[in-house]
Protein backbone atom coordinates (compact mmCIF):
# COMPACT_ATOMS: atom_id res chain seq x y z
CA UNK A 1 0.00 0.00 0.00
CA UNK A 2 1.40 3.36 -0.97
CA UNK A 3 -0.43 6.16 0.77
CA UNK A 4 0.00 9.76 -0.36
CA UNK A 5 -0.89 12.06 2.53
CA UNK A 6 -2.68 14.97 0.95
CA UNK A 7 -1.83 17.41 3.75
CA UNK A 8 -3.30 20.87 3.91
CA UNK A 9 -5.65 20.65 0.96
CA UNK A 10 -8.56 18.63 -0.35
CA UNK A 11 -7.59 15.15 -1.50
CA UNK A 12 -9.11 16.02 -4.87
CA UNK A 13 -6.10 18.25 -5.56
CA UNK A 14 -3.76 15.28 -5.18
CA UNK A 15 -5.67 12.79 -7.34
CA UNK A 16 -3.48 13.65 -10.34
CA UNK A 17 -0.63 11.86 -8.56
CA UNK A 18 -2.42 8.56 -9.08
CA UNK A 19 -1.61 9.06 -12.77
CA UNK A 20 1.94 10.38 -12.50
CA UNK A 21 4.72 11.02 -10.04
CA UNK A 22 6.06 8.89 -7.25
CA UNK A 23 2.73 7.54 -6.04
CA UNK A 24 1.95 6.18 -9.49
CA UNK A 25 5.50 4.93 -10.07
CA UNK A 26 5.70 3.09 -6.76
CA UNK A 27 2.27 1.51 -7.12
CA UNK A 28 3.16 0.20 -10.55
CA UNK A 29 6.63 -0.96 -9.50
CA UNK A 30 5.34 -2.85 -6.47
CA UNK A 31 2.06 -4.09 -8.02
CA UNK A 32 0.62 -2.23 -5.10
CA UNK A 33 -2.36 -0.05 -4.34
CA UNK A 34 -2.00 3.73 -4.43
CA UNK A 35 -4.14 5.75 -2.07
CA UNK A 36 -4.65 9.49 -1.70
CA UNK A 37 -5.58 10.04 1.93
CA UNK A 38 -7.21 13.23 3.09
CA UNK A 39 -6.26 15.02 6.31
CA UNK A 40 -8.91 15.85 8.88
CA UNK A 41 -10.49 19.30 8.42
CA UNK A 42 -9.68 19.42 4.71
CA UNK A 43 -11.77 18.49 1.67
CA UNK A 44 -14.81 16.62 2.89
CA UNK A 45 -13.13 15.23 6.01
CA UNK A 46 -14.89 17.64 8.34
CA UNK A 47 -15.52 16.08 11.76
CA UNK A 48 -17.49 19.04 13.11
CA UNK A 49 -20.55 20.93 11.83
CA UNK A 50 -18.65 24.20 11.53
CA UNK A 51 -15.14 25.59 11.80
CA UNK A 52 -15.43 27.71 14.91
CA UNK A 53 -12.30 27.90 17.00
CA UNK A 54 -13.86 25.64 19.59
CA UNK A 55 -14.64 23.06 16.92
CA UNK A 56 -11.13 23.35 15.52
CA UNK A 57 -9.75 22.03 18.81
CA UNK A 58 -9.45 18.57 17.27
CA UNK A 59 -7.24 19.90 14.48
CA UNK A 60 -3.83 18.92 15.73
CA UNK A 61 -1.03 17.12 13.95
CA UNK A 62 -0.92 14.29 16.46
CA UNK A 63 -4.66 13.70 16.06
CA UNK A 64 -4.25 13.63 12.29
CA UNK A 65 -1.31 11.24 12.59
CA UNK A 66 -3.50 8.94 14.67
CA UNK A 67 -6.17 9.10 11.92
CA UNK A 68 -3.75 7.87 9.31
CA UNK A 69 -2.46 5.10 11.58
CA UNK A 70 -6.04 4.02 12.26
CA UNK A 71 -6.70 3.95 8.52
CA UNK A 72 -3.73 1.68 7.92
CA UNK A 73 -4.78 -0.69 10.67
CA UNK A 74 -8.47 -0.88 9.72
CA UNK A 75 -9.14 -0.15 6.06
CA UNK A 76 -11.28 -2.48 3.97
CA UNK A 77 -11.51 -1.73 0.26
CA UNK A 78 -14.72 -2.31 -1.64
CA UNK A 79 -14.28 -5.33 -3.89
CA UNK A 80 -11.19 -6.47 -1.97
CA UNK A 81 -12.91 -7.53 1.25
CA UNK A 82 -11.31 -10.95 1.04
CA UNK A 83 -7.82 -9.47 1.34
CA UNK A 84 -6.21 -8.25 4.54
CA UNK A 85 -4.79 -4.93 3.41
CA UNK A 86 -4.15 -3.57 6.88
CA UNK A 87 -0.84 -2.88 8.57
CA UNK A 88 1.26 -4.56 9.76
CA UNK A 89 0.05 -7.51 7.69
CA UNK A 90 0.47 -5.56 4.46
CA UNK A 91 3.46 -3.32 3.84
CA UNK A 92 2.68 0.38 4.07
CA UNK A 93 4.73 3.14 2.52
CA UNK A 94 3.59 6.66 3.16
CA UNK A 95 4.58 9.70 1.13
CA UNK A 96 3.94 13.43 1.20
CA UNK A 97 5.30 16.88 0.35
CA UNK A 98 5.88 20.01 2.46
CA UNK A 99 3.61 19.83 5.53
CA UNK A 100 2.63 16.32 4.41
CA UNK A 101 6.36 15.59 4.11
CA UNK A 102 6.92 16.49 7.73
CA UNK A 103 3.74 14.57 8.53
CA UNK A 104 5.00 11.30 7.04
CA UNK A 105 8.37 11.73 8.79
CA UNK A 106 6.46 11.97 12.07
CA UNK A 107 4.33 8.95 11.08
CA UNK A 108 7.43 6.86 10.49
CA UNK A 109 8.89 7.91 13.82
CA UNK A 110 5.74 7.52 15.89
CA UNK A 111 4.18 4.49 14.22
CA UNK A 112 7.15 2.47 12.95
CA UNK A 113 5.30 -0.82 13.32
CA UNK A 114 2.57 0.39 10.95
CA UNK A 115 4.55 2.30 8.32
CA UNK A 116 7.39 -0.13 8.05
CA UNK A 117 7.75 -0.19 4.30
CA UNK A 118 8.45 -3.38 2.51
CA UNK B 1 13.19 -0.60 2.99
CA UNK B 2 11.60 2.80 3.33
CA UNK B 3 8.39 3.25 5.27
CA UNK B 4 7.98 6.91 4.53
CA UNK B 5 9.11 9.33 1.83
CA UNK B 6 9.29 12.85 3.19
CA UNK B 7 9.41 15.25 0.26
CA UNK B 8 10.53 18.74 1.35
CA UNK B 9 9.24 17.81 4.79
CA UNK B 10 9.18 20.82 7.09
CA UNK B 11 10.26 19.09 10.28
CA UNK B 12 12.01 22.02 11.90
CA UNK B 13 10.32 25.13 13.21
CA UNK B 14 12.62 28.11 12.99
CA UNK B 15 12.00 31.50 14.52
CA UNK B 16 12.64 34.53 12.28
CA UNK B 17 13.14 32.35 9.23
CA UNK B 18 14.49 34.84 6.72
CA UNK B 19 16.73 32.06 5.39
CA UNK B 20 13.78 30.69 3.38
CA UNK B 21 14.77 33.11 0.64
CA UNK B 22 18.47 32.19 0.68
CA UNK B 23 18.27 29.36 -1.88
CA UNK B 24 16.38 31.74 -4.15
CA UNK B 25 18.98 34.44 -3.65
CA UNK B 26 21.89 32.08 -4.24
CA UNK B 27 20.52 29.94 -7.07
CA UNK B 28 18.15 32.31 -8.86
CA UNK B 29 19.17 34.06 -12.07
CA UNK B 30 21.75 36.63 -10.87
CA UNK B 31 20.40 39.74 -12.56
CA UNK B 32 16.84 38.94 -11.54
CA UNK B 33 17.98 38.48 -7.95
CA UNK B 34 20.09 41.63 -7.81
CA UNK B 35 17.34 43.76 -9.38
CA UNK B 36 14.86 42.29 -6.93
CA UNK B 37 17.17 42.94 -3.98
CA UNK B 38 17.88 46.54 -4.91
CA UNK B 39 14.32 47.53 -5.70
CA UNK B 40 13.06 45.71 -2.59
CA UNK B 41 15.69 47.52 -0.51
CA UNK B 42 14.54 50.78 -2.03
CA UNK B 43 10.98 49.95 -1.00
CA UNK B 44 12.08 49.11 2.54
CA UNK B 45 14.01 52.36 2.76
CA UNK B 46 10.84 54.19 1.80
CA UNK B 47 8.29 52.23 3.82
CA UNK B 48 10.38 51.70 6.96
CA UNK B 49 13.13 54.34 6.74
CA UNK B 50 11.41 57.41 5.36
CA UNK B 51 7.97 56.24 6.46
CA UNK B 52 6.02 59.34 5.47
CA UNK B 53 2.52 59.35 4.01
CA UNK B 54 3.34 61.11 0.79
CA UNK B 55 6.29 58.95 -0.26
CA UNK B 56 4.53 55.75 0.73
CA UNK B 57 1.53 56.79 -1.31
CA UNK B 58 3.77 57.60 -4.26
CA UNK B 59 5.37 54.15 -4.05
CA UNK B 60 2.08 52.29 -3.81
CA UNK B 61 0.61 54.40 -6.58
CA UNK B 62 3.53 53.61 -8.87
CA UNK B 63 2.80 49.90 -8.46
CA UNK B 64 -0.87 50.44 -9.18
CA UNK B 65 -1.79 49.72 -5.58
CA UNK B 66 -2.75 53.16 -4.21
CA UNK B 67 -5.69 51.75 -2.30
CA UNK B 68 -3.92 48.97 -0.46
CA UNK B 69 -4.07 50.52 2.97
CA UNK B 70 -1.52 48.48 4.91
CA UNK B 71 2.17 48.37 4.05
CA UNK B 72 2.48 44.66 4.78
CA UNK B 73 -0.32 43.81 2.35
CA UNK B 74 1.42 45.94 -0.27
CA UNK B 75 4.70 44.12 0.41
CA UNK B 76 3.08 40.74 -0.16
CA UNK B 77 1.61 41.74 -3.50
CA UNK B 78 4.83 43.15 -4.93
CA UNK B 79 6.62 39.97 -3.82
CA UNK B 80 4.29 37.70 -5.81
CA UNK B 81 6.94 37.17 -8.48
CA UNK B 82 9.85 36.06 -6.32
CA UNK B 83 7.52 33.89 -4.23
CA UNK B 84 6.75 31.88 -7.36
CA UNK B 85 9.98 29.95 -6.78
CA UNK B 86 8.23 27.37 -4.65
CA UNK B 87 5.74 26.61 -7.40
CA UNK B 88 8.33 25.50 -9.92
CA UNK B 89 7.93 21.90 -11.10
CA UNK B 90 9.60 19.78 -13.77
CA UNK B 91 6.15 18.77 -15.00
CA UNK B 92 4.84 21.57 -17.25
CA UNK B 93 1.26 20.71 -16.35
CA UNK B 94 1.95 21.32 -12.70
CA UNK B 95 4.64 24.02 -13.00
CA UNK B 96 3.91 27.57 -11.85
CA UNK B 97 5.74 29.75 -14.40
CA UNK B 98 5.31 33.00 -12.48
CA UNK B 99 8.88 33.17 -11.17
CA UNK B 100 10.39 32.73 -14.62
CA UNK B 101 7.97 35.20 -16.15
CA UNK B 102 8.71 37.72 -13.41
CA UNK B 103 12.46 37.31 -13.86
CA UNK B 104 12.20 37.54 -17.61
CA UNK B 105 10.28 40.76 -17.23
CA UNK B 106 12.54 42.50 -14.74
CA UNK B 107 15.73 41.64 -16.60
CA UNK B 108 14.54 42.72 -20.04
CA UNK B 109 16.58 45.60 -21.40
CA UNK B 110 13.65 47.52 -22.83
CA UNK B 111 10.29 48.62 -21.53
CA UNK B 112 7.79 45.84 -22.20
CA UNK B 113 4.54 47.59 -21.24
CA UNK B 114 4.04 50.89 -23.14
CA UNK B 115 1.56 52.12 -20.52
CA UNK B 116 4.31 52.19 -17.91
CA UNK B 117 6.50 54.66 -19.77
CA UNK B 118 4.67 57.61 -18.27
CA UNK B 119 5.70 56.38 -14.82
CA UNK B 120 9.38 56.95 -15.60
CA UNK B 121 9.76 60.22 -13.63
CA UNK B 122 7.93 58.76 -10.63
CA UNK B 123 10.00 55.59 -10.67
CA UNK B 124 13.23 57.55 -10.90
CA UNK B 125 12.13 59.83 -8.08
CA UNK B 126 11.38 56.80 -5.91
CA UNK B 127 14.70 55.16 -6.73
CA UNK B 128 16.51 58.32 -5.69
CA UNK B 129 14.51 58.74 -2.50
CA UNK B 130 15.08 55.08 -1.69
CA UNK B 131 18.85 55.44 -1.85
CA UNK B 132 19.57 54.24 -5.40
CA UNK B 133 20.38 57.52 -7.11
CA UNK B 134 23.64 56.11 -8.44
CA UNK B 135 21.81 53.23 -10.14
CA UNK B 136 18.78 55.03 -11.49
CA UNK B 137 19.68 54.32 -15.09
CA UNK B 138 20.16 50.61 -14.52
CA UNK B 139 17.06 50.12 -12.37
CA UNK B 140 14.42 52.21 -14.14
CA UNK B 141 13.49 49.71 -16.84
CA UNK B 142 13.48 46.74 -14.43
CA UNK B 143 11.19 48.61 -12.06
CA UNK B 144 8.85 49.71 -14.84
CA UNK B 145 8.66 46.13 -16.09
CA UNK B 146 8.02 44.88 -12.54
CA UNK B 147 5.12 47.31 -12.35
CA UNK B 148 3.81 46.29 -15.76
CA UNK B 149 4.14 42.57 -15.05
CA UNK B 150 2.41 42.91 -11.69
CA UNK B 151 -0.45 44.85 -13.29
CA UNK B 152 -1.35 42.05 -15.66
CA UNK B 153 -0.53 39.30 -13.15
CA UNK B 154 -2.50 40.57 -10.19
CA UNK B 155 -3.51 44.21 -10.03
CA UNK B 156 -5.73 44.51 -13.09
CA UNK B 157 -7.64 41.39 -12.16
CA UNK B 158 -8.92 42.91 -8.94
CA UNK B 159 -12.61 43.66 -9.07
CA UNK B 160 -13.88 45.53 -6.06
CA UNK B 161 -11.70 47.54 -3.73
CA UNK B 162 -7.98 46.80 -3.57
CA UNK B 163 -8.26 46.03 0.12
CA UNK B 164 -10.98 43.49 -0.63
CA UNK B 165 -8.57 41.78 -3.03
CA UNK B 166 -5.28 42.07 -1.19
CA UNK B 167 -5.76 42.94 2.44
CA UNK B 168 -5.44 40.48 5.29
CA UNK B 169 -6.55 42.91 7.98
CA UNK B 170 -10.28 42.33 7.70
CA UNK B 171 -11.16 40.92 11.09
CA UNK B 172 -14.82 40.56 10.10
CA UNK B 173 -13.84 38.28 7.23
CA UNK B 174 -11.68 36.09 9.46
CA UNK B 175 -14.43 35.78 12.04
CA UNK B 176 -16.61 33.76 9.64
CA UNK B 177 -16.58 30.15 10.73
CA UNK B 178 -19.41 28.25 9.06
CA UNK B 179 -18.54 24.98 7.36
CA UNK B 180 -18.04 26.62 3.98
CA UNK B 181 -15.04 28.58 5.32
CA UNK B 182 -12.63 25.80 4.51
CA UNK B 183 -9.72 28.25 4.29
CA UNK B 184 -9.71 28.31 8.12
CA UNK B 185 -8.03 24.97 8.73
CA UNK B 186 -4.54 25.83 7.49
CA UNK B 187 -4.23 29.29 9.08
CA UNK B 188 -5.43 27.66 12.30
CA UNK B 189 -2.65 25.09 12.05
CA UNK B 190 0.09 27.53 11.13
CA UNK B 191 -0.98 30.10 13.67
CA UNK B 192 -1.41 27.75 16.57
CA UNK B 193 1.51 25.48 15.76
CA UNK B 194 4.03 28.04 14.47
CA UNK B 195 4.68 26.59 11.08
CA UNK B 196 5.48 28.20 7.77
CA UNK B 197 6.43 31.76 8.59
CA UNK B 198 9.21 33.24 6.54
CA UNK B 199 10.47 36.78 6.60
CA UNK B 200 12.73 38.67 4.26
CA UNK B 201 15.20 39.81 6.86
CA UNK B 202 15.28 40.48 10.54
CA UNK B 203 14.40 44.08 10.14
CA UNK B 204 11.98 43.87 7.28
CA UNK B 205 8.34 43.18 6.83
CA UNK B 206 7.37 39.60 7.47
CA UNK B 207 5.70 37.82 4.62
CA UNK B 208 3.96 34.54 4.39
CA UNK B 209 3.69 32.77 1.06
CA UNK B 210 0.05 32.03 1.58
CA UNK B 211 -0.67 35.71 1.88
CA UNK B 212 -1.12 36.00 5.61
CA UNK B 213 1.53 38.54 6.43
CA UNK B 214 2.36 40.14 9.71
CA UNK B 215 4.08 43.28 10.73
CA UNK B 216 7.70 43.18 11.70
CA UNK B 217 8.59 40.43 14.13
CA UNK B 218 10.36 41.48 17.24
CA UNK B 219 12.71 38.75 18.30
CA UNK B 220 11.45 37.37 21.60
CA UNK B 221 13.56 37.58 24.72
CA UNK B 222 15.35 34.45 25.85
CA UNK B 223 16.80 31.62 23.82
CA UNK B 224 15.07 30.67 20.61
CA UNK B 225 15.74 28.04 18.00
CA UNK B 226 18.19 30.50 16.40
CA UNK B 227 20.45 30.10 19.42
CA UNK B 228 20.63 26.35 19.00
CA UNK B 229 23.30 24.96 16.72
CA UNK B 230 21.58 24.39 13.42
CA UNK B 231 21.06 20.75 12.63
CA UNK B 232 19.93 19.35 9.36
CA UNK B 233 16.41 17.97 9.87
CA UNK B 234 17.56 14.45 8.94
CA UNK B 235 20.21 14.58 11.64
CA UNK B 236 17.64 15.70 14.16
CA UNK B 237 15.38 12.80 13.27
CA UNK B 238 18.28 10.35 13.43
CA UNK B 239 19.22 11.57 16.89
CA UNK B 240 15.61 11.19 17.90
CA UNK B 241 15.55 7.68 16.51
CA UNK B 242 18.52 6.57 18.58
CA UNK B 243 16.97 8.14 21.63
CA UNK B 244 13.72 6.33 20.99
CA UNK B 245 15.32 3.02 20.05
CA UNK B 246 14.89 1.48 23.45
CA UNK B 247 11.34 2.64 24.07
CA UNK B 248 8.56 0.12 24.48
CA UNK B 249 5.76 0.44 21.99
CA UNK B 250 3.08 1.08 24.55
CA UNK B 251 0.56 3.88 24.26
CA UNK B 252 2.00 5.73 27.26
CA UNK B 253 5.45 5.64 25.70
CA UNK B 254 4.02 6.79 22.43
CA UNK B 255 2.72 9.93 24.07
CA UNK B 256 6.20 10.54 25.39
CA UNK B 257 7.59 10.13 21.90
CA UNK B 258 5.16 12.71 20.62
CA UNK B 259 6.27 15.14 23.28
CA UNK B 260 9.91 14.53 22.47
CA UNK B 261 9.47 15.28 18.82
CA UNK B 262 7.80 18.52 19.68
CA UNK B 263 10.73 19.32 21.97
CA UNK B 264 13.02 19.32 18.99
CA UNK B 265 11.02 22.37 18.10
CA UNK B 266 10.43 25.18 20.56
CA UNK B 267 7.64 23.81 22.76
CA UNK B 268 4.29 24.78 21.26
CA UNK B 269 2.81 25.97 24.54
CA UNK B 270 5.83 28.22 25.18
CA UNK B 271 5.73 29.53 21.66
CA UNK B 272 2.07 30.37 22.05
CA UNK B 273 2.78 32.33 25.22
CA UNK B 274 5.60 34.25 23.56
CA UNK B 275 3.53 34.66 20.45
CA UNK B 276 0.68 36.22 22.39
CA UNK B 277 2.89 39.12 23.34
CA UNK B 278 3.48 39.71 19.65
CA UNK B 279 -0.14 39.16 18.77
CA UNK B 280 -0.76 42.85 18.43
CA UNK B 281 1.65 42.92 15.51
CA UNK B 282 0.25 39.82 13.80
CA UNK B 283 -2.98 41.30 12.58
CA UNK B 284 -4.40 38.57 10.32
CA UNK B 285 -3.21 35.85 12.68
CA UNK B 286 -4.67 37.71 15.64
CA UNK B 287 -8.04 36.18 14.87
CA UNK B 288 -6.52 32.75 15.37
CA UNK B 289 -3.75 33.11 17.93
CA UNK B 290 -5.85 34.56 20.67
CA UNK B 291 -8.33 31.73 20.17
CA UNK B 292 -5.90 28.84 19.84
CA UNK B 293 -7.57 26.17 21.85
CA UNK B 294 -5.71 25.41 25.06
Amino acid sequence: MIVLQSGETSGVNRLVYLQKGLLHELAVATHGIGVVLEHRYYGTSMPTPDLSTENLRFLTTDQALADEAYFAKNVVFAGLEDKNLTAPNTAYITYGGSYAGAFVAFLRKLYPDIFWGK
Amino acid sequence: MIGAISSSGVVEAIWDYWNYYEPIRVYGKPTCISNTQKITNMMDNILIGINDTATTAELKGAFGLPNVTYDDDFAVVVAYGIMGWQGKNWDPEVNDPSLDLYCGNITANKIIYPDTKSLTPTVQHLLKKGGYESEVDALTTPMLNWIGWLAQYAVDGCKGTQDSCFSTHNATYYAQDDISQDWRSWPYQVSCFDLHWQDLSKSNIVLHPMGFPSNRFRRPKGPTSLDLPHQHPRIQLHNLQSRLQHQHASRRRRHQQIRRIWHLLPAPSNRRRRARSLASSLSPCLAFRQYCYE
